[in-house]
Formats: C-alpha cells, structure tokens, sequence
C-alpha cells in the first residue's frame, strides 16, 4: 500500500505494507527484459544532476521516463500500468525508489494530485507538512515529531489533493537519516544501515505511529534554517502570504519543471495557487542545534493545537 | 500625452505582449509567473497582476496606460505611466515580455 493506494507488484518493495490480495490494485508494476518497444514519442522534458540524465517522453500509450543510470520505465493505461525495461546494471533499491518516487508521481499526477517534496506528520488528525531543499532537515523534524507522539504520514514523496479542501494522502512509512541524527532520536535499531556520512533508511514504525487514512492539511511549512546561536533563537515562523505560498510551492513538486515540460509546470502553478489560497503557509526559522530539538517539537504541536 | 521620457526604445505606440515561454497563475487579485528559461518564478502585485493579464494579447504601451486607468479609477495618471514602464521594462529585461 502507498499513497492511499495499491500497488500490485512483482517486484518486492519492503518499503510497503503488504495490502490483502483480494483488494484491487489502483497500479501495476511489471519488469521486462531488454529495450522498451519503438514507439513514436515526443520529449516532454529533461532534466540532468550531476552524472545522471532523465528524460520525460509522451508516447502513443502514456508516458515514458528514462533513466541514464536505470533504464526505462513506461506508465500507461493513464497511470495505472508501470513497466520498467530492465537495465541489468540498475540497483534495485534504485529501481524501487524511481517506482515510488516519480513514476508514482507521474501517475498520480495525471489522476489530478498535486506531489510535494516534503516530509509531513500529523497532530490530532491534521496534517503538517515541512517542504524546503535537501538537507535542510524536513526528515529530523518529521521523525522528531513522530517520536513525540505525532503519526509519520511520509518522507520525500507527498501526495496532496488540492481541494478545497486541501488533504494529503499517506505516503511511505521510511524515513531517509543522517546516522548521527538516527541516533539522536533513539532510531538505531529501526535503521538498516549506518554508515557516517551516508543517509540511513528508518523503517519498521508501528502502526499507531503512522497516519494511515488521508488528513486535512492544515499547516505547510518552509524550512529555513538558521545558526543555533542566530538572534531569531530555536525558532519562529513568519506568515507567507498566498502568493509567496505559491511560488514555495511550486518550487518544491516532487517533478522538476524542466522534466514535466511547459504543460506540466502550468499545472504545478495552478495546484500551488490552489493550495496556497486555502492552507496557511510559513516561513520556519528553525536552530540547526540538534539539542534543541525537543523544543522545536513541543513548539510545532503547540501550535497545530491553537489552531 | 503623456511623456514617457526615461523608457528606452518604448514608445506609446510600442506593441508588447508575454513570452511563450513562460506560465503563470492567478492568486487572487495578484499572480505568480514562472520563467521557463530560467526556473525563476516571480510575484505580482495586483496592479502588475493587472498589467500581466493584459498583455496576454498584443498591446500597444498606450492602450496597457489607458486600461489601468479604466481599472483604478483613483490612479495618478503620472503613477500609471510609472508602473507601466517599470513593469515592461523589468519584464522586457527577463524576456517574459516581448515587444512585436
């Protein structure tokens, strides 16, 4: 089960809860051997980091997103059929982070979500969501909170519906961790492993630690750190307005702009503007001070509760 | 008429209107543009929102003057002419605008 969905694999992904085999699935994720068939397509879009390419094509069945260090994966059937043509060099955990991650979002995207780079958690069954770039502590914060008594809804990956009013799905019970931070908050023995210097996979939270059912968001918040010895001190929030809500938004989709193409980013924009309108959006100053953490976290739900 | 000294090469008869390459959304009275060159988004005020909408068709500088004056009854006329020039000017500069 991901995403208030299901998703019928043969594949293994530990990442997800097992979900009865009587239920129907909402995608299908299928693996074939050698290059993917030759189709007519356009390019929608590209995007490259570092050494890797991806590349974003329409073809006459759906969609078709090709990986420089993966292969390629074909979503048809609109959304609901993902087959990856196997490039034999891949890592699986790879493979299965690229199917969870923007093939997922590509097809929830086409059913009309709007997909989030974020981590978010909820307090009394409202959702709090924390967007910002990498390493600017949206997973700490998430798992901090989870540990305090709040349910995990997902890491990376946020499937909202843009409403009104707005509601996130649950997303993917995994938390990505520096190890030292693993360690800060008690999680060693849930992480698989932890090398220094390289994020750690935090599974195996209980079912009470998980929001399981989709819940209104109530609160986006826009991680800015700050030195822990900053004047603004451990932490403070400024409201945005809808505008600057907006372009925070739309600057943190799980999809680039460049990869979605021109269509893609106007529906981004539209979705941003629909959730900034109806949800209260925050700049959150907030101390990179690990020992300060239970004091951002008292804080945060605090607030969720006077709202 | 108004004198529209100070703009460089924008004459009241200039025809502007937005790039292809860009898209944009309202939020309530004001907008958000995202410049697809570049991955840059902006903000718009309302009376930049307004100018934005307008030249979404081709329009001469002088007809962009005279519907923001029909808009806000209240605006100094001197004032139009600033927030026209000042916004095609910076929009020109990000080719978010063309001239034609």
């Amino acid at each position: 089960m991901a995403f208030g969905g299901i998703l019928r694999s043969e594949m293994e992904f530990p990442e997800l809860r097992p979900a009865s085999q009587a239920l129907m699935a909402d995608w299908t994720f299928s693996v074939e051997q050698g290059l993917p068939p030759d189709r007519a397509a356009v390019l929608i879009g590209e995007r490259a980091i570092r050494e890797e390419k991806y590349r974003l094509w329409r073809t006459e069945t759906g969609l078709q997103l090709q990986y420089s260090h993966a292969g390629t994966f074909d979503i048809s059937r609109g959304g609901r059929h993902i087959v990856w043509y196997q490039d034999e060099t891949a890592a699986l955990e790879l493979v299965r982070s690229i199917v969870i991650g923007p093939a997922l979002a590509l097809a929830l995207e086409l059913a009309g979500f709007f997909c989030l780079h974020g981590s978010a958690v909820t307090v009394d069954g409202k959702a709090i969501s924390f967007i910002g770039p990498k390493f600017y502590g949206k997973s700490t914060l998430a798992t901090a909170l989870t540990a305090a008594g709040a349910r995990l809804v997902g890491d990376d990956l946020l499937v909202v519906r843009p409403g009104p009013p707005a509601t996130l799905r649950p997303g993917v019970a995994s938390v990505r961790l520096w190890p030292d931070m693993a360690a800060t908050l008690s999680l060693t023995d849930v992480c698989n492993t932890l090398i220094p210097g390289v994020k750690t996979t935090a599974t195996g939270f209980t079912r009470e630690a998980l929001a399981l059912v989709s819940s209104p968001l109530t609160t986006v918040y826009v991680l800015a750190p700050v030195a822990s010895a900053s004047a603004a001190g451990t932490l403070c929030r400024t409201r945005l307005s809808p505008t600057e809500a907006t372009i925070a938004l739309a600057h943190h989709t799980k999809l680039a702009d460049s990869l979605v193409g021109v269509e893609g980013a106007r529906s981004h924009l539209a979705m941003a503007a629909v959730v900034a309108t109806g949800v209260p959006a925050w700049t959150l100053h907030i101390a990179r001070d690990a020992r300060r953490l239970s004091e951002v976290v008292q804080q945060i739900i605090q607030w969720s509760c006077a709202e | 008429m108004t004198n529209f000294a100070g703009v460089q090469n924008l004459a009241p008869d200039t025809v502007v209107v937005a790039s292809p390459q860009q898209v944009s959304c309202d939020v309530a009275t004001e907008a958000v543009l995202l410049s697809m060159r570049d991955g840059q988004y902006y903000g718009l005020n309302e009376v930049a929102a307004c100018i934005w909408r307008l030249v979404q068709e081709p329009r001469t500088v002088l007809q962009l003057r005279e519907a923001l004056l029909e808009e806000y009854e209240d605006i100094d006329p001197i004032q139009c002419d600033r927030a026209v020039m000042s916004f095609l000017e910076e929009m020109i500069a990000l080719e978010l605008v063309e001239r034609r």
